[in-house]
């Protein structure tokens, strides 16, 4: 046999997940195309379906496309256990056990972030490095985005200082922030290397308010309305798209937009600017993830319903406008596959089998507090409303696959329009868990 | 139906397993056997002859990734089918093409161990390709597993044809270089 039959044969046989992972169809981005000649020119492919809703709620939701993701796990992964303990330390909970669920808002399950469940035998465990940032790289950053943001917080002076810290919440690993004042006398351009990312953020404050500002371009303030969908903030914002890819010196032709909802409505509005080019990402893990693109680089632009003290709309509008209250370059500082690592892999459960264990009420919910567990009203799951799948990232690194139950309980009650739903959301692990009757039991005993 | 109730089918005998496999994946199947053979009617026939290899092989397998277990039996059938038909003569389609593009990754002066079995040759490639960026392994899978021309990749995944084949050219160096490293070939 010649050896190019030879290696025909073997091709053909080689790893299942390798050939369906071929097969699957490849997504769509968002692609703004830019013309040559002037903004007003530019073209806009739109990859989203429009979905009418009534006259209560026109607003696209943005629904993951594409086929499950599956994960390919080279033959160098072992399997490994996880125990009961391992998993409800991930919600940090104290020995009192956890809640049964959290509570999110949204106008409907669409606005969830509902994705399918992967098809795969073996899920992996990730465990984040926690890897130290890096100095130099935050030096090199200021120094390329310093005079921006000078021009875009109006802060004047270049002097800044390095903060070295460990955050409340990552403890683990060193991080660095470097801050310049401005008139108002507090820091208000602030340049941060977090273990993977690095980043400006600004906060220009009115003087004589102090209140926050918002963001103006030809002396018109950048708003979307929260009623306003996909398709209508895509043609709203392509001058300013161009403006800022202008503005940094970039040329990103793709957009993700998301929406974060509060118990009264729209609260924010984070608008990511990118390019898949130079996607450090696979390309079925940013929506997987729910996360901003995370390509190597990109922009964000942030818009906010209010920006008051305890809840007062401080922009005397009511919470149907949010404004562009910040745009800040992100970049990674080193590829994904480096920040996390894979432990090993743990077999996955059928959604039958997650099933059982919602019946059982094997659950896991948000932190653990006595008092919370005895007022949360008693929700029942096992007709629930929608399934989804989230990696939990734990704070001491681990980062665990789960299936996420929704179930409705009705219309926000501190929502006057009536739009704003609240579901009970609760996590049922994705893969074998050891232990779990033991601990379960072990929690109804101490709430005896 | 799931994958699960279908092979579980097989396994009871049950010839509503057919029926459900060609609803399910039969397009799928045909798809994979019309790319080699260039002929509906070939790739029909090879359609019907994997459920019959299906029925066969299910007990004793029970694969968990149904679909992929039938195509791997739809390519051989089909491979197999065309080396009878072009037995004498080098025919049209892209199989013939990859061929001689795969030609590159073993050379014909390089000596292959007499006893290497096919499945160390498939896990030393299996292994490569995880080693690979998802775009390059799945547009080499799309040209050597799934026989698409150049013309269709690239219009699968938006990319120019030239693109195409330089991602092509240089996974196949990377693999010979692989093989080299790993003793496949002195």
């Amino acid at each position: 046999m010649k050896h190019e039959e030879l290696l025909q044969n073997a091709i053909g046989m080689i790893g299942d997940d390798l050939i369906d992972d071929a097969d699957r169809k490849p997504r769509r981005p968002i692609i703004i195309r830019w013309s040559a000649v002037a903004c007003a020119c530019l073209a806009v492919i739109i990859g989203l379906t429009a979905i009418l809703r009534g006259p209560k709620t026109p607003i696209e939701p943005w629904i993951p496309t594409g086929e499950p993701w599956r994960p390919v796990l080279g033959s160098n992964v072992s399997e490994m256990s996880l125990s009961a303990t391992q998993i409800h330390k991930l919600f940090g909970v104290n020995d009192g056990g956890s809640n049964q669920y959290i509570t999110v808002y949204a106008p409907s399950i669409e606005y969830l972030g509902i994705l399918p469940i992967p098809t795969a035998e073996f899920l992996p465990i990730y465990q984040n490095q926690y890897l130290d940032a890096s100095k130099q790289a935050l030096k090199s950053f200021i120094r390329k985005y310093l005079g921006k943001g000078k021009e875009l917080s109006g802060v004047k002076s270049s002097h800044y200082e390095i903060d070295e810290s460990k955050h409340s919440w990552n403890k683990y690993a060193t991080e660095y922030k470097a801050g310049v004042k401005g008139e108002s006398g507090y820091k208000e351009l602030d340049f941060i290397a977090s273990n993977n990312l690095l980043y400006m953020t600004y906060f220009p404050q009115d003087p004589e308010t102090g209140q926050r500002k918002r963001i103006q371009i030809g002396g018109e303030y950048v708003s979307i309305l929260s009623t306003d969908t996909d398709e209508q903030i895509l043609e709203k914002l392509l001058a300013n798209f161009a403006y800022w890819n202008s503005f940094f010196g970039k040329n990103y032709s793709q957009v993700k937009i998301v929406r974060s909802y509060s118990h009264d409505g729209l609260g924010s509005l984070y608008i990511y600017l990118y390019d898949e080019e130079h996607s450090a990402f696979p390309k079925n893990f940013d929506e997987h993830f729910m996360q901003p693109p995370m390509s190597s680089e990109y922009l964000c632009m942030t818009f906010r319903v209010s920006m008051g003290n305890n809840g007062a709309y401080a922009w005397g509008t009511a919470k149907d406008e949010a404004f562009l209250v910040q745009v800040s370059p992100y970049e990674t500082i080193r590829d994904w596959q480096n920040y996390y690592s894979i432990d090993g892999k743990a077999r996955m459960l059928s959604l039958d089998e997650a099933e059982e264990l919602l019946a059982k009420g094997y659950v896991f919910g948000s932190h653990s507090c006595k008092l919370c567990m005895a007022e949360q009203k008693k929700v029942d799951f096992t007709k629930y409303d929608a399934v989804s799948f989230e990696y939990v990232h734990g704070e001491n690194g681990m980062v665990v696959p789960f299936y996420t139950f929704y179930k409705h309980l009705g219309a926000s009650e501190y929502d006057e329009s009536g739009i704003i739903q609240e579901y009970a959301k609760t996590y049922v692990p994705a893969v074998e868990i050891e232990g779990l009757e033991e601990y379960f039991d072990m929690q109804t005993e101490k709430h005896k | 139906m799931d994958d699960k109730t279908i092979v579980e089918l097989y396994w009871q005998r049950d010839e509503q397993a057919i029926g459900e496999t060609r609803n399910k994946y039969g397009r799928y199947l045909y798809a994979i056997a019309l790319g080699i053979l260039h002929s509906a009617p070939d790739a029909e026939e090879c359609e019907n002859d994997t459920y019959l290899d299906a029925w066969n092989a299910m007990p004793p397998h029970k694969p968990s990734l149904l679909k992929t277990f039938l195509g791997k039996i739809t390519r051989r059938i089909s491979l197999d089918r065309l080396k009878r038909q072009t037995a004498d003569k080098r025919g049209g389609g892209e199989v013939p093409l990859t061929l001689e593009e795969l030609h590159e990754c073993i050379p014909d002066h390089v000596t292959i161990d007499e006893k290497l079995r096919e499945e160390e040759l498939t896990a030393a490639i299996d292994a490569f390709l995880r080693t690979l960026d998802d775009d390059p392994r799945r547009v080499f899978l799309r040209r050597y597993w799934y026989f698409d021309s150049v013309e269709a990749i690239a219009r699968r995944y938006g990319y120019g044809q030239s693109k195409v084949k330089m991602m092509l050219h240089r996974t196949r160096e990377n693999l010979r270089e692989y093989l080299k490293k790993e003793g496949i070939f002195v």
